[in-house]
């Protein structure tokens, strides 16, 4: 029984020479209310991110069918008028970029960011 | 005919179950807690940067929770933390060799300000070996307790706890220091 007791103290003495530097109570706490709060505004926003996802999806396959429903006479118009690319390409390019890209800026992992600093 | 029923309050534990914890009361509770569960950390990754990170990890956890008593508050704590380190471990494929093999250190922790006979012996031992060891002695949690923060079962806990005595044992006494024997 004595081993137990040497071994106890044993620990209980290292524990008490143990001074290690902390981060502050008030320091671990701001951390957990902002992290509280980004967790809300991720809640609040959610059905917002799935109606985007989905209105673009629905504009996707709305514009497939109706391309696919009409390719003809597309392709006759845009032979015809060759300067009607230029307005379709932007238009496509802009499609691209509002899909794929604007979700990811809003994220953390963005490299780029345009808020500027006060002062 | 009027019948009457009994008024059930709610206990003071049953009313704050929803309600985190408050700012005061979590501060009271850092203090108190937050050296030990450091070291506990720095034992068990050896690596005071990792423990760092994990002990603010496991409060920041505690805070969103609901709200724990004091007594319950502790083993969450603890339970937390390892599984954080378990987790880390787990994605990078350490995790049976860190947790059950006894895998000597890279590096000794040089700033480490401790008896050197009790630290470097819990060196030799595993993470598993290691935590039974500290959670028994320095906590004095139950078997039942240690069980739920390791995951493992009571009898289990019992055996570990065990052999990782006697593992301490043989090393503090390979390392001559005089550990009484009345048996």
């Amino acid at each position: 029984m004595k081993n137990e007791i040497n071994l106890d103290s044993l620990l209980k003495e290292m524990v008490g020479h143990y001074q290690p530097q902390l981060p502050s109570a008030s320091l671990i706490w701001w951390r957990a209310q902002i992290a509280r709060k980004l967790r809300e505004k991720e809640r609040i926003e959610r059905p917002l991110q799935v109606m985007r996802v989905t209105a673009a999806i629905a504009c996707a396959v709305i514009l497939a069918t109706l391309s696919a429903h009409s390719w003809g006479q597309l392709q006759a118009l845009v032979l015809d008028n060759k300067w009607l690319l230029l307005p379709l390409f932007l238009l496509t390019g802009s499609l691209v970029v509002a899909l794929f890209v604007s979700p990811w800026a809003k994220s953390d992992r963005f490299p780029f960011r345009w808020t500027s600093t006060p002062g | 005919m009027i019948a009457f029923t009994a008024i059930r309050y709610p206990t003071m534990a049953e009313s704050r179950m929803n309600e985190p914890i408050k700012q005061a009361e979590f501060e009271a509770f850092y203090v108190q807690t937050a050296r030990v569960l450091h070291g506990y950390l720095v034992r068990l990754s050896r690596d005071s940067a990792i423990a760092d990170e994990i002990l603010q990890e496991a409060y920041m956890r505690m805070i969103s929770a609901p709200w724990i008593e004091d007594k319950g508050r502790r083993a969450y704590l603890y339970q937390t933390a390892t599984n954080i380190l378990r987790d880390r471990w787990r994605k990078q494929k350490r995790e049976r060799e860190n947790w059950e093999q006894n895998k000597p250190p890279e590096q000794f922790l040089p700033d480490f300000e401790l008896p050197i006979d009790m630290a470097s012996v819990l060196e030799r031992l595993s993470a598993q070996d290691r935590a039974v060891l500290w959670l028994a002695h320095v906590e004095q949690l139950s078997h039942r307790e240690i069980g739920g923060i390791l995951r493992l079962k009571e009898k289990s806990v019992k055996v570990i706890l065990f052999r990782a005595r006697e593992k301490a044992k043989d090393l503090l006494q390979a390392a001559g220091w005089g550990l009484a024997h009345e048996e």
